[in-house]
């Protein structure tokens, strides 16, 4: 058994309202340079719909992430011999029209404009090219347009549907969508790691954050081709490519990520959990049906003594032990079993679980006749001669799950290898803590009624109560267990801390350069 | 530069008074004109020239010595028939003054009927010809083998047909038919004192031993006999074409290996639609 920490990341769906204030946080703090303008590392994207960069999911497009090869793994995209035979024309790469144009506003013109008998306007120009342009696609260009057929039709995880599926996920009334953030996963078995033709990108043995040194960085940009998640990203300006940092600096201190920290839907938890390393080849090359599991299976039981011993002599503080412990992550991975990586079946084992979205049918449409109620309206009154309600007042407070507005199997497709058992199980926990919520706090639900459904769930009232405090009135510290990193220990391996005593602060310092 | 140049042009008038010396008409005959003509001996390349001055006028002769192809081409219509009649070989342009030339016409004149002044090699006659003499003079003209004394192989500027996969030199004269051309006397005179200007420079230091001319118009000989047929493997046609067709083929394969590979964003489809759709109903009006 090799333990290592991982700081890993629960997004519960369920809570996204799709506002976009996580993307803002991460670009004001990160991204808001030259030639890194068309990057998020952090996105939200509407499903279904096609998502930044344009179908990143279609690895027939894009080739990221592994491929099973007998009873090994190759990267699809990358590798040592694909990857030198292609090192100086990756065809695979995404180019900047897959992404976006990135575009700012002539803003002067509004304020120099001379008086006018019109308003002012300012104009787009392009980021790239500083010229005007006619905006074509933006990070969301797709945020909120389910349906469409430009945007929703063209979702990749829509193949596995058949056409009549597909048609009546999209009739007008019955349209839904969620929405989906997206930041690095941090993944356990990281294809950019391993498409790397510098070795510039590694994963930190202390917490698994997975970075780019900029120093070794030669940009070959395997990293962006080999990432199935479109995660790894070319910064023209720099020639280096960049990724999701998970504000290590703010971890380092204590502080959440920004994303998190700013989240306004609270969706968002972040926690250390600990692995076994030796496991993650095996588990990699596990057939697809047992993806899921196995990845669960390599995530250890911080209470296990057995681990514990282990982990000490792996050198993880007690810190980090007693972090893991107390882990919201791992109580929704683990103990709860209601997150799910994203799409497991690109082979890299993310981190970051997402509970899937509960999205239930509130209502039906039922014929009813209006004539009634015609003959009550004033004479000139418009008269629709529809004899259709839009019921909201079923027998059943919520629907059945196989009644989602979501089809279940487009969700296992997302998040569990196309296992819709898996999507189930969750789908039942959420909806019987839901039921017997309705029947702690409002009370209109049938005691018996929901006692089963907490039993079907494989919940009892007292774990229901848990989750509905972590889901809706956890506090930061309850979102956020954020391991000490002991950055004093790490600089004790390199010198003498006494020797710098008097000096402000511990750290790899690095003088700034000034002037041109 | 300046000085440069300077010194260029001393040195250019060094060379051209060192090669200017007064040449008796015998010397000049030798040494440019025997090795295709006689006097009162027959036709060897170019016709006997026995006589030649009573029968053209002495401004004819000038022009045609001068420079036979400016003189040809410039409509002339006896000089026209002896060039037709000597299977179109070209007389060298042989590089004299008016003045060299008038005592070269002296000197044929002088010689009447007939004269000794040559420099007809004399050789074993070709029919004694082995099959070794033959293969040797391959490799010389392949330059396969060097020769004795030095000296480019004959490939670098001629060439025959089945010499190799890309054939021999185009700078000069393809030597397939070079035997009945030139008739033996003829074609071993040439290749012993090549009296082409070009030619004679490249050879000048480096003469050909007897017996490697002998083997290489052995090898001449048995190519125009067997090889006269053959269609000239170094036609430029036949290396442009190939090239062309090498180059479909190569894109043809680039097109069929990477068929199925991104040739445009993933967003392109959806941009077209959207501009399809704009200019077919929004600006249409």
């Amino acid at each position: 058994m090799n333990v290592r920490a991982q700081i890993s990341m629960v997004f519960h769906l369920d809570k996204c309202i799709g506002c976009h204030t996580c993307s803002i946080a991460c670009k004001n703090i990160w991204t808001d340079r030259k030639g890194a303008e068309y990057m998020w590392w952090n996105n939200v994207e509407t499903k279904p719909g096609t998502g930044y960069p344009t179908k990143w999911e279609d690895q027939n497009v894009y080739n990221g992430g592994w491929r099973k090869d007998g009873d090994d793994i190759e990267l699809r995209g990358a590798g040592k011999l694909r990857g030198l035979v292609n090192i100086f024309h990756n065809p695979h790469l995404p180019v900047i029209d897959d992404y976006y144009e990135p575009f700012t506003y002539k803003y002067l013109d509004l304020i120099e404009s001379p008086a006018m008998d019109d308003q002012p306007t300012a104009r787009p120009v392009s980021l790239i090219t500083g010229k005007p342009i006619n905006i074509k696609m933006g990070p969301n260009w797709d945020d909120d347009l389910s349906g469409t057929p430009d945007y929703a039709r063209k979702d990749p995880n829509l193949e596995v549907l058949s056409e009549a599926e597909r048609e009546a996920m999209f009739q007008l009334e019955k349209l839904a969508f969620f929405y989906l953030p997206r930041i690095c996963n941090h993944c356990l078995n990281p294809a950019c790691v391993a498409s790397c033709p510098s070795g510039a990108i590694y994963k930190r043995g202390e917490d698994g954050i997975v970075l780019i040194n900029q120093k070794v960085c030669r940009a070959w940009r395997m990293c962006v081709t080999a990432c199935p998640y479109k995660k790894s990203y070319y910064n023209w300006g720099t020639g280096k490519s960049e990724k999701c940092i998970l504000c290590y600096p703010r971890l380092e201190s204590g502080y959440a990520p920004a994303c998190m920290h700013s989240c306004v839907g609270r969706i968002r938890y972040l926690g250390v959990m600990l692995y076994d390393a030796d496991r993650i080849h095996d588990t990699a090359c596990s057939d697809e049906k047992d993806l899921v599991d196995s990845q669960l299976d390599v995530i250890l039981n911080p209470y296990d003594e057995e681990v514990q011993r282990a982990a000490a002599a792996n050198g993880i503080a007690n810190s980090t032990l007693k972090a893991a412990q107390n882990s919201p992550v791992y109580k929704f991975v683990k103990e709860w079993g209601m997150a799910l990586p994203l799409h497991p079946e690109f082979r890299t084992l993310p981190m970051l679980f997402y509970v899937p979205p509960l999205l239930p049918v509130m209502a039906k449409l039922s014929t009813v006749n209006n004539d009634e109620q015609a003959k009550k309206m004033d004479e000139r009154a418009k008269h629709w001669p529809d004899n259709w309600l839009y019921d909201t007042s079923t027998e059943e407070l919520w629907g059945t799950i196989e009644q989602s507005r979501m089809p279940l199997k487009y969700m296992a497709n997302l998040f569990s290898a196309g296992d819709e058992g898996k999507i189930v199980n969750v789908m039942k926990k959420l909806l019987a803590i839901r039921m017997h919520r309705r029947r702690v706090t409002v009370g209109d639900v049938d005691a018996q009624k929901a006692d089963i459904m907490l039993k079907e769930a494989g919940l009892d009232s007292l774990t229901a109560d848990e989750i509905y405090y972590l889901t809706s009135l956890a506090k930061f510290d309850d979102r956020f267990v954020i391991p000490a990193s002991h950055r004093e220990q790490a600089i004790e391996m390199l010198e003498f801390t006494g020797d710098v005593k008097g000096s402000t602060g511990f750290g790899f310092m690095e003088k700034p350069e000034r002037g041109l | 530069m300046k000085i440069h140049l300077k010194i260029l042009t001393v040195i250019v008038i060094i060379i051209t008074c060192s090669g200017v010396q007064a040449q008796t008409g015998q010397e000049l005959f030798t040494q440019k004109c025997s090795a295709c003509h006689t006097i009162g001996k027959g036709k060897l390349v170019g016709p006997d020239l026995s006589g030649v001055t009573k029968k053209r006028s002495e401004d004819w002769l000038l022009k045609f010595i001068s420079s036979s192809q400016n003189f040809v081409n410039s409509g002339d219509s006896e000089a026209k028939k002896i060039f037709e009649e000597f299977n179109k070989i070209v007389m060298p342009d042989p590089g004299l003054s008016d003045a060299e030339i008038k005592s070269l016409l002296a000197f044929i004149d002088s010689q009447g009927g007939s004269s000794t002044a040559s420099t007809q090699v004399t050789m074993r006659p070709l029919s004694e010809a082995t099959p070794q003499n033959v293969s040797r003079g391959e490799s010389l003209f392949s330059g396969e083998v060097a020769f004795a004394n030095g000296g480019g192989a004959c490939v670098s500027c001629h060439t025959v047909p089945n010499l190799s996969d890309l054939g021999g030199g185009t700078l000069s004269k393809d030597l397939t038919t070079a035997y009945s051309r030139l008739s033996e006397a003829g074609m071993v005179n040439i290749i012993q004192t090549q009296p082409f200007p070009v030619m004679k420079q490249a050879f000048v230091n480096h003469t050909l031993t007897g017996e490697e001319v002998f083997d290489l118009a052995a090898y001449l000989k048995s190519v125009d006999e067997n090889q006269k047929h053959l269609e000239n493997s170094n036609k430029p046609e036949k290396f442009i074409y190939s090239g062309l067709g090498g180059l479909v083929l190569l894109l043809g394969a680039f097109a069929g290996i990477w068929h199925y590979r991104r040739k445009r964003s993933v967003n392109h489809s959806i941009y077209k639609r959207q501009e399809d759709y704009l200019s077919n109903n929004i600006f249409k009006n």
